[in-house]
Order: C-alpha cells, then structure tokens, then sequence
C-alpha cells in the first residue's frame, strides 16, 4: 500500500502558524457568512460511520440539533453498536501492517494535503461549528485555524522523529541507533468543545506515527469531526487507516477502551468520563492481554486568575471577562475562579461584575453575541444547579437573566459568586459554564496558596506587574499553563504546547515537542561491527540526534 | 484593505484638476518653512531644554534602548503603585532584573548612576524619589489637568495667547456599559458647561474673524468609549449601540454649539468608526449638522484610499465636516498586533513614505474645501510648511482651515505657526494619570522616537536643509505623487 505522493522532507518549509481571519475586514465578514447560509442550505447533513473506506448506515441515528435554537436540526450522524465497532477495529487492525511500514515522509503527506484542503475550506468548516456546537465566530475560526496547525506541526515533527537516529558517544566496531515505531490500533475519544481542533490534533498525531485509527466523535458534534472524516478520504487516507464511528460513548467508546486490540486510547474530555477510561483500561488488562495498554487523557481544570494591585484594570477585566465567557466557560482552560487581591479586591470586582453585566447573550451565528449558550440540556442543567447552589451557600454578586431565550435554546445566565474559601464547592468543582468563583487573598502568597487548591492543574494566569509576584507564579503557580498578563485561554500550537497535569490529564502537551512519542515504541539496536579485529572506519556518524 | 474603500470608490467626485505646479509648490514649502524656522530659531519646546531631571531621563532612555524599555514599563506600572515603598521597590525590580548576568555596574542601574555621575549606591537611593518626581511631571506635562476645572485654567491662558483648543477626556478602557455611561456624561457635561468654566472669550481669539463659525468648545471623543460592544467584527450592532449614546450629545452639541470630533484609534476600527459617524449624519435629525469633524490617519497604507472614500460619502451627501489629518499614534502598537497575529501591517513603517502620504493626504482634503476644513496636525515644520503653501496656491478658503498641536509638545513650533496668521488648535488631554497612562506612553514613545521630528530637531539638532527636505523623492521603494 503507498500513497502517491510523499513528501519531500527538505522542501517543507518551517511550520508557521494559520493566521485567523480579520473579521474587521467586509469581505471576510460577507464571506463567512455565505458560508453560514451555505452550511445551513445543506442541514440535515447526514454523517454515516467509515469503515475500511467504507461508508456504513445504521438503523439508529443520532440527531445534532444547534444549541442556540434546539429546533434547527443539523444534521444525523449514525450510531455505531457494538458489532459495527469490533468491524472498525478489525479493519483498522488489519490495514496497520501496511500503514506502519509506509514511509513517514509519505504518512506525513497525508496531513499536509488534509491541512492545504481544510485551509481552503476553513470558513465552511467553521459555520458549521457555529450553527452544531454554537461557537461564535472568532471562536469557531480559531478552532478550525488550530486544527490546521496540528496538521501541519505534527507533519514536520513526524518527519523530525523519522528514521533511524545514530547513538553517542560512537564505540569502535560497535553501532548503535534508536527509532520509533507505533503502537498498533489507536481509538481517539473526542470531546464536542473544540469538534475540530482536538479530533483532529489526536488522530492525526496517532496516523502520522503509523498507528491506525478509530475516531468516535463527541454524540453533540458528529457533524464537525465528519467533515474532517472527508477530508482525510479526499486527501487519500488508506482503506482502513482511519475509521470514523460516531456514537454513544456508553455503548461504543466503551467498546472501543475494553477491546483487546485496541493498544491506545486517547481521550479529551470530563474528568468523571477519563477516569473511568483509566479503570476500564486496566480492567481489561486481566483478559491476558499481551500489552498495556496506552491512555492518555486530557481532562478538566478550575483555572484561576490572580489580579494583583499592580495590575492594569483595563486590561485585566477585559481578560477575565473572555477567559471566563469567551465560549460560556466551556474550554477546558477557561477561568473559573478569580483571585483579587486584598487591596484591589472591591475596585476590581466591581469593574468585572459590570462588565459581565454587560455581556450580550444571544445565538452563536449573530456576529454580536459575546455570551453563547451552553451545549446541551445536561450542560444547562448543571450550570443551573451550581447558580442554585450559590445563591444558597455564596454571597451573589451577579447572576444574569437569559429571558425569553431559554426556550430557544440552550442558553445560562453568566454568574458571579464570592466564596470566602478556597474549599468551597464552587471554588472546587468543575462546572463548565459562565460560572465564576471569587475569591479574596491576604497578599500574594495567599493568593498563591488559593490558586493550587484544588485537584487541578491546568490553566493559570496571573494580572500583575511586579517582577517578582510573576517569577513567584513561575516557580509555584501548579499549572500546565500558565498566562501572565494575558487571557488564560486560547493556547497557540506550537507557541503555547497545551496540557495540565494533576487530575487535569495524564499525557504530554498536545502541540509541544512530546506529543508525537506518545504514540509510539522507542527501539534501540546495537549491532556489532567488528570481525575478528576489523572494524569499519565511519565512525563519525553523520546523523546526530535532535533531543528537546 | 476594506473592500469597502473600493467598491464605493467611484462615488467619489474627483472632477477639479489643481493648477498648482510641483516645482512652485516645492519652492513655496521651503520658503515657508524657513521662515517657520526663523521664528523659532531661539527658542527650544521646555521639554527639549534638557535641564530637568525628567528631560535629563529622556535624553538616557533615548541613549539606551534597554533601558527605554525598562522606563516604559515602569512608567505603565507607576500610577498603579501606591506610596513611596511600592514604588521604590517596583523600580528597583525593573532596573535590576537580568543585571547579575551584565556584572556589576553594566546593568541598568550602573548605566543610571553613570549618567547622572553618582555610584551605584547613591543612585538606588535617589532613583525612586526621581523617578516618582519625574513621571508625575511628565504626567502634568503632556496632561493638562485632573478635573474640569483644572483644565479650564489651562485653556483660558492658552486662548488668551490665542490658542484654540480640543478637549480629549481620559478615562477607563470601557469593558462595561456603565463605564460608557460615564463617559458619556462626562462628555455631555463638557458640552453643556465647560463654556460656563471657561468665561469670555478673551480678544486674542475674538480678533480672528474667520474662527466665529466654528464654536469654542470643541471635544474629541472616541467612539469605542460609547459602548462596551465596540467590535468591528459586528458593526452594525455596533453602530446602533454606540448612536444610542452619540445621539444626545451631538443634540446637546446642537443646542449649546460645541464642536464634537470623532477621533480615530485602532486600525481595526477605522472602518467602524466612519461607518457609524455616517450612519448618525444619514438620520434625518442630523443630517447636514456643521459642526462634526473627524480623523485621517496617514501613517496608513491605505490612507489616501480611504480618504478619496470618505470625501466621496461627504460630497455624496453634501455633508460638511472637518477632518484632522494625523501620521497617526499607535504606530508601534499597530505593527505588534499585526506581528503576532500573522497579518499584513497596516502601517507604514518608513518615515519618508510617511511623510509623503501626509502630504499627499493634505492636498486631497484641501482640494475638498469649502465643503471639508482641513486641521493639519502635526509637529513637522515641514508637513506644516507644505499645507501652508499650498493653503497659498490653491487660494483655500482660510475659513476651512487650522493647525493642531498637542498639548505639552512643540511650543515654538505653535508659536511660530500662529504668528503666520494661522489659527492653532490644541489637543488638550484631561483626566488622571492611571487612566491617562496610556497616552502618556505614547507621547514619550513618540518623543523619544528616533524618527521624531521634536526629537531631531531639538534634542539632536539637526540641520534645517534636512529637516525641511522632500519626502517625494523617488527612490525604488517610493510611490508616485
């Protein structure tokens, strides 16, 4: 099996990241949204499951209705049962023979041609996200911009760790070199928040490494992850290789964790769902499994942001307020909770309480909207619970109203709560929602001591300019990332290698230099090449090894 | 660049051709300009005197660029900073981060205590209370005063010298609507009672005839500081919520005759900005209102191109307005935004193609009188030397145009030009320094810029020839006037 065209690794030039689209400019404007009308011109899109290059209908379909108006129906995705699962494992099993003798340079051309085909698409993409996962605009094109920049990161770092790597120091008659070689059948779990960037950025990371895949997009979002489903057909994906099977996480994402040949599982999404995946995974192993099997998990995080007084106010709260309603607090690295400082504790609140007062709630596809809703009946249904648990156990200091257009859709108010400890439930628990907690620090260690509390580390940002407060959260701030005089989310590939530790996931940073070795077996070989005292005289080997 | 700009570009009436001959034209500008120098041959700006302690810093940080960083942030952080303490401790952090490797004496404190011929102890003492002392004087420099009535006191004396005058109220970055709200009734408060503040007009004003039109109080606001939705991905939701503020104050301006202009900021939101500005003279109850004015930026690329537009949407509706041309003040900022997201830098980053889009600029605008009042403002004796010579050729109307200034900056410059016979407006910043610190960053990044005008002319003494030279000279990167 060989796909046509490799690419030639000296003429890739240097990964430079999708520049987003200047929504400031008409023609941009009016380009997405023809393509907003055009996506909508096609709802309902139907996405079947991809087997072996295959596509396969089921009798049991699964609806993707807007969020922003839950009787816009986007589309149906089928839904894979247990049978049509164990299918897609065999077939992925059975093309990963081929596929992990192809050549990188060839596997790494694969992405390259879905990146360059999603570029030309990107605006198409990104309106559907709009409209199936109600990401506003920027939003939305920063997810698709990202998940072209994983294409294209991970080809070139596929091609960096290609080949075989020659070991110092060098020994007379002795050569020794190290390669990487994939794991086997890889099933990607992935979540509805970022329906592109992050399928995409753990799928493509297992192919360019010459595992084959099964990838189950989130039940919300089948639509979004399908479309890159197509892409990677046109691109000319082997039969097989990669294998799209949308469907109920408790009937086929549990079948794909407890199946015996499937050797990874990669995942991003709740903490609740990537634990059990981690003692699903082990449980299986009792089976006789000549593995272990290989998780990785990128789960929750309650971010916090400390603003110290000397700080700027102008550009903190603007901050805050879109690191914690940006996409209705629905990133995994969107703040939750806000650390003031003492001294600048009521001036601050004060400022960020109106300016959440001031955020414009209304559906994903209107350009003003700041606030869009949440991205099920279950999401809304949890905001709630915690704006009713606050308002029991917390002093409120803001919880909007959403009016008429919680019929519509799935739309929360934004929330302000101050908890007086770090212990409290909202300061502690991961809501996913615009759903703030604040809280008062002594001076900054305290506010240091409140930031790692919790069983997360994910996100941190602290608003500050003193020196030394900031090289304090350098050294302390327990976070994967940590933003200083910034937004806390909105990580960049490559630029900002994205990834906490702690409960928050288990796995190296995605769109870092490690991410790719996740997927793969490191094998070291040491040859002896000497016979009876003569020994070849190249010992200087050419080839040295790249270590980050 | 807009598309905008182009498809609405043949509206524009472009029929007159100016008589006006290159050479005669060149030969004027220097005539002017020399003359211009003349008159401020003796005296430099205060701030170029280079006596204070402050000027005394600006003349380091324009020695070491490191150190102009260091200074910069500093100065960003300072009115943040409460008490003697905080401050001493902030500055101290600022200039010693990253000095253990430099050795002692080579970091920036070293480099301080070398300029000011101390050691390196005596240069930690005395370097917070100086630089608090400094700061807070370069505040009260470039900003006029805290309150109103401050400012009043300023302005009296200025028009008494026979200065005109624009307000620019400082404030808060507006992330909310009820910062908006206070903005708003500070500028409505401006309107209806700063004439009160500032009494009769005193005879320096009264004597020029040709300025009766235009109303005294004249305030420049900024449209982003109407809502706390300014964002031009939305401009129609935009434009409705910033009219819904803009509407009474413009009626306000109407009923105690003030002048509001519409100041121009990001390149983001140019489009946005003139849109709404468009958008409020196409209601009926504000069509044809005189006295509105606005801002062209040259340091654009496509500032010619978006001025042929705006003149093309005026003429279209007979609408009269001023315009101030700038170079523009986010010149550093618009190129790292632009950097660090990937896209084309919209601005121009040589000074000479700079320089010859303002003139260029200045021509199309004067050629649009009586219609469009042309407000030159700039520091450059040059930029100012052609608009008055061509003010000379084209027989422009002197009712339709003035020179602006900012407060703080160029004093002879102002001088010499009033005393040409040409109407001086000021561009008078009040407020405080913590929200004002971002313009004040901007006044001494410009000051301190290697590419200012009041930076060669006063500090590095450059030679008139050079100063007055023209920026059309063709080179292979220049473009065609």
């Amino acid at each position: 099996m060989s796909i046509a065209a490799p690419v030639h690794t000296e003429k890739v030039p240097p990964f430079r990241n999708e520049p987003f689209a200047d929504f400031s400019r008409r023609e941009e404007r009016e380009a997405f949204k023809r393509a907003l009308a055009d996506i909508h011109a096609r709802f309902p899109i139907e996405a079947p499951l991809l087997i072996g290059g295959k596509r396969v209908e089921t009798a049991e379909k699964i609806d993707s209705v807007s969020p922003s108006d839950t009787s816009l129906l986007c589309g149906r995705s089928a839904s894979a049962g247990e049978a049509e699962t164990d299918k897609a494992v065999a077939a992925a099993r059975r093309a990963f023979d081929d596929w992990s003798h192809t050549p990188a340079e060839e596997r790494a051309g694969l992405l390259l041609r879905a990146a360059a085909l999603m570029r030309k698409r990107s605006h198409l993409f990104a309106a559907l996200e709009v409209y199936e996962a109600a990401k506003p605009w920027r939003e939305a094109d920063a997810d698709v911009a990202e998940a072209i920049d994983f294409l294209e990161f991970y080809a070139r770092e596929a091609l960096r760790l290609s080949g075989r790597k020659r070991l110092q120091p060098y020994i007379l008659g002795e050569h020794n070199d190290l390669s990487y070689h994939p794991l086997g059948v890889a099933a990607v779990i992935g979540p509805w928040n970022f329906p592109l960037a992050i399928p995409v950025g753990m799928s493509s990371a297992a192919l360019v490494t010459g595992n084959t895949v099964i990838l189950k997009p989130a039940e919300q979002t089948p639509l979004v992850t399908w479309l890159y489903a197509r892409i990677l057909e046109e691109a000319g994906v082997p039969a097989g290789v990669f294998n799209f099977l949308p469907g109920r996480g408790e009937v086929c994402g549990a079948r794909l964790v407890r199946h015996p040949d499937v050797q990874a599982i990669v995942f991003t999404g709740s903490k609740e769902v990537g634990l059990l995946i981690q003692r699903e995974a082990l449980a299986a192993q009792q089976d006789g499994l000549p593995f272990v099997k290989k998780v990785v998990t990128e789960m929750g995080g309650k971010n916090a942001l400390i603003v110290d007084s000397s700080a700027d106010i102008d550009a903190a709260v603007p901050d805050a307020i879109y690191s914690a309603y940006g996409f209705a607090g629905q990133k995994c690295s969107a703040l939750s909770r806000l650390i003031l400082l003492d001294d600048i504790y009521d001036v601050c609140l004060k400022r960020f309480q109106e300016a959440a007062e001031s955020l414009r709630i209304g559906p994903a596809e209107d350009p003003g909207t700041q606030l869009p809703p949440v991205i099920d009946d279950e999401a809304a249904a949890k905001v709630n619970k915690y704006i009713g648990l606050g308002r029991e156990s917390a002093r409120t200091i803001y919880v909007g109203d959403v009016g008429s257009l919680a019929e519509k859709g799935h739309f929360v108010p934004p929330a302000i709560f101050e908890v007086d400890s770090s212990k409290h439930r909202l300061a502690q628990e991961e809501i996913f929602g615009p759903v703030v907690a604040v809280l008062r620090a002594r001076d900054f260690d305290d506010a240091l001591r409140i930031a790692n509390s919790t069983p997360y580390a994910l996100t941190g940002g602290v608003h500050s300019r003193t020196v030394s407060h900031l090289e304090r959260a350098r050294l302390d701030f327990q976070c994967g990332n940590l933003y200083l005089n910034r937004t806390i989310t909105g990580a960049i590939v490559a630029r900002q290698p994205f990834g906490g530790y702690r409960l928050s996931g288990i796995g190296a940073k995605a769109g870092g230099p490690d991410y790719l070795k996740q997927f793969m077996v490191a094998r070291a070989v040491s040859e002896n090449r000497m016979r009876h005292g003569s020994a070849p005289l190249e010992e200087h080997a050419t080839e040295t090894w790249e270590e980050f | 660049m807009p598309s905008v700009l182009t498809q609405t570009k043949e509206n524009f009436e472009s029929g007159r051709r100016s008589p006006v001959r290159e050479e005669r034209l060149e030969a004027l500008t220097q005539r002017i300009g020399r003359a211009l120098f003349r008159r401020l041959r003796s005296t430099a700006p205060s701030f170029w005197r280079l006596e204070k302690v402050e000027d005394s810093f600006m003349k380091l940080m324009m020695r070491d660029e490191d150190l102009r960083f260091r200074m910069l942030q500093f100065v960003d952080v300072f009115p943040a900073l409460g008490g003697t303490r905080s401050v001493s401790r902030h500055l101290e952090e600022y200039l010693s981060s990253e000095e253990m490797g430099s050795g002692a004496g080579h970091g920036p404190l070293g480099r301080i205590a070398r300029h000011f011929g101390r050691d390196l102890p005596g240069v930690r003492n005395i370097t917070a209370a100086t630089a608090q002392l400094a700061i807070t004087r370069m505040g009260n420099h470039f900003i006029a005063g805290h309150t109103p009535e401050e400012v009043a006191v300023r302005i009296r004396s200025m028009e008494a010298r026979g200065f005109h005058f624009t307000l620019d109220l400082l404030g808060e970055f507006v992330a909310s609507e009820a910062q908006a709200d206070e903005f708003a009734r500070r500028y409505r408060e401006m309107i209806e009672k700063f004439e009160d503040l500032l009494g009769p007009l005193p005879d320096a004003l009264a004597d020029q005839p040709h300025l009766q039109a235009p109303p005294r109080v004249n305030l420049s606001i900024k449209l982003s500081s109407l809502t706390s939705k300014f964002d031009p991905m939305d401009p129609e939701g935009t434009s409705a919520a910033v009219r819904e503020r803009l509407r009474p104050l413009v009626r306000a301006a109407r009923e105690h005759g003030a002048f509001i202009n519409v100041d121009m900021e990001k390149y983001e939101f140019r489009e946005t900005t003139l849109r709404i500005m468009l958008d409020l003279l196409d209601e009926e109850e504000f069509r044809g209102f005189p006295h509105f004015g606005t801002v062209a930026q040259a340091y654009l690329w496509d500032a010619e191109e978006s001025l042929r537009w705006l003149l093309g949407e005026l003429a279209a509706r007979k609408q009269p307005m001023t315009i101030r041309l700038v170079k523009g003040a986010y010149w550093d900022s618009e190129q790292i935004w632009a950097r660090q997201k990937d896209w084309p830098v919209p601005v121009i980053t040589d000074k000479r193609l700079t320089d010859a889009m303002f003139e260029r600029c200045t021509r199309i605008l004067m050629e649009a009188a009586p219609l469009v009042r042309t407000a030159i403002a700039s520091h450059n004796v040059r930029s100012v030397a052609r608009a008055l010579a061509l003010r000379k050729m084209l027989s422009h109307p002197p009712e339709a145009f003035e020179v602006q200034m900012l407060y703080g900056m160029a004093g002879p410059i102002k001088d010499a030009v009033l005393r040409s016979g040409v109407p001086v407006r000021i561009y008078t910043p009040c407020g405080e320094l913590l929200p004002g610190m971002s313009y004040l960053v901007r006044r001494i990044l410009e000051n301190t810029s290697n590419e200012s005008f009041l930076r060669q002319r006063f500090s590095e003494g450059a030679a008139e020839e050079k100063l007055l030279a023209s920026p059309h000279e063709p080179g292979p990167e220049d473009f065609e006037i």
